[in-house]
């Protein structure tokens, strides 16, 4: 019997299987192929006479030839009808030597002349290619989902970008990260890189290049091959996004750059901060073809992220920036303020009431000569003597007001004093409610100087609108900063709110404490008024 | 026995009208001026007057004057320290203190003295302590309760705000 013969009784069998639409070979007892269905010479490039009384190693790839041989054996002791793994990455061999991914399923037919195997090859290369593709679809998405994690909890570029680059090469399979920034000029900036080819370049020594050498190679010949490796400059300076699916396809040198690194692929994605593009981010990858649409649209989604990001950073600095301007404004608005009462100040003290001190003096000793001499006219010059003491009283209460407060003093004592000094001989009760740790907090000298001056401001409402027996002065610690109510039983709201010194005076506590960046607020009830305002500690 | 007396001061009018009221007063003997700190100290030295008058805010004044006049009673040869009496248009809490401090024994403010100045000087100089300002009260307070915590260790002072 020669091997292209087919045993008669099992010829309807074999009819069959010529016409069906699935690869199916026949070996005998020794693997000799014995037959092949006009699919499978298809599938694997041989004639039919070219397979059959071959041993079906043929169709096995040469590394795993050996291995097939030991397996069919064991197999062939006890043949089962049964699927051939398919968790094992069976491969079949065409006759051009290439090879592909199969699944085989094997039934053992009792023939006339011996137990032959039947196998069924089924072509699977496409479904595995589509898997890996899906496998490589959700790792990308999952990547992007990891990625827009990372930029939602960034906190500064660097970190953002650092952490940019090491998801996109441990999570998107990309073999390196790079972002690249823009310099002063138009130079660039090798700001973050991840992945092979940083690693690569990460060992930099006379002989290897780093990795900013790679760049700026890569740069100064896009400039001078006006071409290629373009990518990063244009998405860096004009905002273009850049895919190179297969780099191959480049200038010469620029291939053979990339084949250096492993190169197969490369994508540049401007990131922009309103609008203008000012940095970029550059992915390789060891496979061509990585940049799918899909794909794509990821990466366009992420760039839209961290630029949002960016965005966000940049506007935070500036508010950071402002508010940094504003504190140092309110801070020489109140140094401004303070220097010239203080020029005031100076003026009162040294002129008007040295010179009223002095005519005190006189009048007193003045007095005691008339006593002697001339008594009659010691009254007259006691009405004089009264209505210059008067006069040092009113400018005492001004140099009260206009004196520059004591650097060292607490705001707790900054307040006794000015209790004393507002309600002496008034007969107003006070009472100073103070956490000695809400004082300290109200460190800065412009912080004290502007609750004392509010606190004045509303002492001397109370004294002169309030008609109150008492007054309860509180200073609390509230946020990052200081709170004080000053608390009084007097008649409260219209007088103090509707008379116009009244409500200047409101005005003006309610600006100070607004321009210290701090607020204010006044209740009156028949019952009494009660003035609180609230300032950051510095 | 007269009290001697220098006056320090940087302002003319007040220098002159104080040494005519105390010069009128028999009880006195002005025994010098100074318009600022250091020429006071060394009229005090070459003088050893019994008081010493002196303004806060004249150069090298108020309590630089009374701090050196503290530090130099170990040289006084058996001599009685002369008393520092500030004589001031300030009033503030703080200014009052750092006198007391820096070693003077009476405040009195310029402006409200009259006819009394000489009357005032005269009980300073026989031991009399005089706080003559608004703010006395709260000043005595708070040197007080600053003593009271450097004399008992280990308690602490009530909290105000409870």
């Amino acid at each position: 019997m020669t091997h292209d013969e087919i045993p008669a009784p099992e010829q309807v069998v074999f009819d069959l299987l010529d016409a069906t639409a699935t690869a199916v070979v026949a070996v005998d007892e020794s693997a000799v192929v014995r037959y092949a269905n006009p699919r499978a010479t298809e599938l694997f490039g041989y004639s039919r006479e070219e397979l059959i009384g071959n041993p079906i190693e043929l169709l096995v790839p040469l590394d795993v030839a050996e291995s097939h041989v030991a397996m069919r054996d064991d197999y062939q002791r006890s043949p089962t009808a049964r699927p051939l793994d398919d968790r094992r990455d069976l491969r079949g061999r065409r006759k051009d030597g290439t090879e592909f991914g199969v699944e085989i399923s094997l039934t053992p037919l009792t023939t006339t002349s011996g137990t032959w195997i039947i196998s069924s090859v089924l072509d699977v290369s496409t479904r595995r290619e589509a898997e890996a593709r899906i496998h490589e679809q959700s790792r990308s998405y999952l990547a992007l989902a990891r990625l827009n994690e990372a930029v939602a909890v960034a906190v500064d570029e660097s970190s953002l970008y650092r952490r940019a680059c090491n998801i996109a090469v441990v999570h998107g399979g990309f073999s390196g990260a790079v972002v690249l920034e823009r310099g002063p000029g138009r130079s660039v900036v090798v700001t973050t890189s991840a992945g092979v080819v940083a690693s690569h370049l990460a060992v930099a020594s006379a002989n290897h290049l780093s990795l900013d050498d790679f760049v700026t190679q890569l740069l100064l010949s896009s400039q001078r091959d006006r071409g290629g490796d373009d990518a990063p400059l244009a998405a860096l300076f004009a905002g273009k996004p850049l895919f190179e699916n297969d780099v191959s396809s480049l200038g010469e040198r620029s291939a053979a750059r990339a084949a250096q690194f492993d190169i197969q692929a490369a994508a540049a994605l401007p990131l922009r901060v309103r609008g203008e593009p000012v940095a970029c981010l550059w992915l390789f990858s060891k496979r061509p073809h990585v940049f799918s649409e899909d794909v794509r649209a990821l990466l366009f989604g992420l760039a839209d992220n961290i630029s949002l990001a960016l965005e966000r950073f940049r506007n935070r600095t500036e508010l950071d920036a402002l508010l940094a301007q504003r504190t140092e404004l309110v801070r020489r608005l109140v140094d401004a303020q303070e220097l010239e009462r203080s020029h005031i100040a100076a003026d009162v003290h040294d002129e008007s009431l040295q010179s009223l001190a002095a005519v005190d003096l006189r009048l007193g000793m003045l007095e005691r000569r008339l006593q002697d001499v001339a008594p009659e006219m010691v009254a007259d010059v006691v009405r004089v003597h009264e209505i210059v003491t008067s006069v040092t009283s009113g400018l005492r209460d001004l140099l009260f007001e206009l004196e520059p407060v004591a650097p060292n003093a607490t705001l707790a004592d900054l307040v006794d004093e000015t209790a004393v000094h507002v309600f002496d001989g008034t007969g107003v009760h006070w009472e100073l409610q103070s956490e000695s740790a809400a004082s300290e907090r109200a460190q800065s000298l412009t912080i004290r100087t502007t609750a004392i001056r509010i606190i004045r401001e509303a002492l001397v409402n109370v004294v002169k609108h309030a008609g109150a027996a008492s007054v309860v002065i509180r200073v609390t610690g509230e946020g990052q900063g200081v709170r004080v109510e000053v608390i009084d039983d007097g008649a409260g709201s219209d007088t103090v709110l509707m008379s116009p010194p009244g409500h200047r005076g409101i005005r003006n506590m309610r600006d100070r404490a607004e321009v210290a960046g701090g607020s204010f607020s006044i209740e009156s009830t028949p019952s009494g008024t009660t003035v609180s305002f609230w300032l950051p500690r510095r | 026995m007269t009290i001697r007396i220098v006056v320090g001061d940087d302002d003319t009018t007040i220098r002159s009208t104080v040494e005519d009221l105390l010069s009128a007063d028999r009880r006195f003997e002005v025994v010098g001026t100074a318009a600022d700190g250091r020429e006071l100290l060394a009229l005090v030295n070459a003088e050893h007057p019994d008081l010493v008058l002196v303004d806060v805010r004249m150069p090298h004044g108020g309590a630089e004057v009374a701090r050196a006049l503290a530090g130099s009673a170990s040289e006084s040869h058996g001599r009685t320290r002369p008393k520092v009496v500030t004589l001031s248009a300030d009033v503030s809490a703080e200014v009052l203190i750092e006198m007391l401090r820096a070693g003077a024994v009476s405040y009195l403010t310029k402006g409200y003295l009259g006819g009394s100045l000489a009357d005032l000087l005269a009980r300073v100089a026989g031991g009399e302590v005089i706080l003559a300002a608004p703010t006395a009260q709260l000043v005595l307070q708070r040197l007080v309760g600053d003593a009271g915590d450097a004399t008992t260790p280990g308690v602490t002072p009530p909290d105000p705000s409870t």
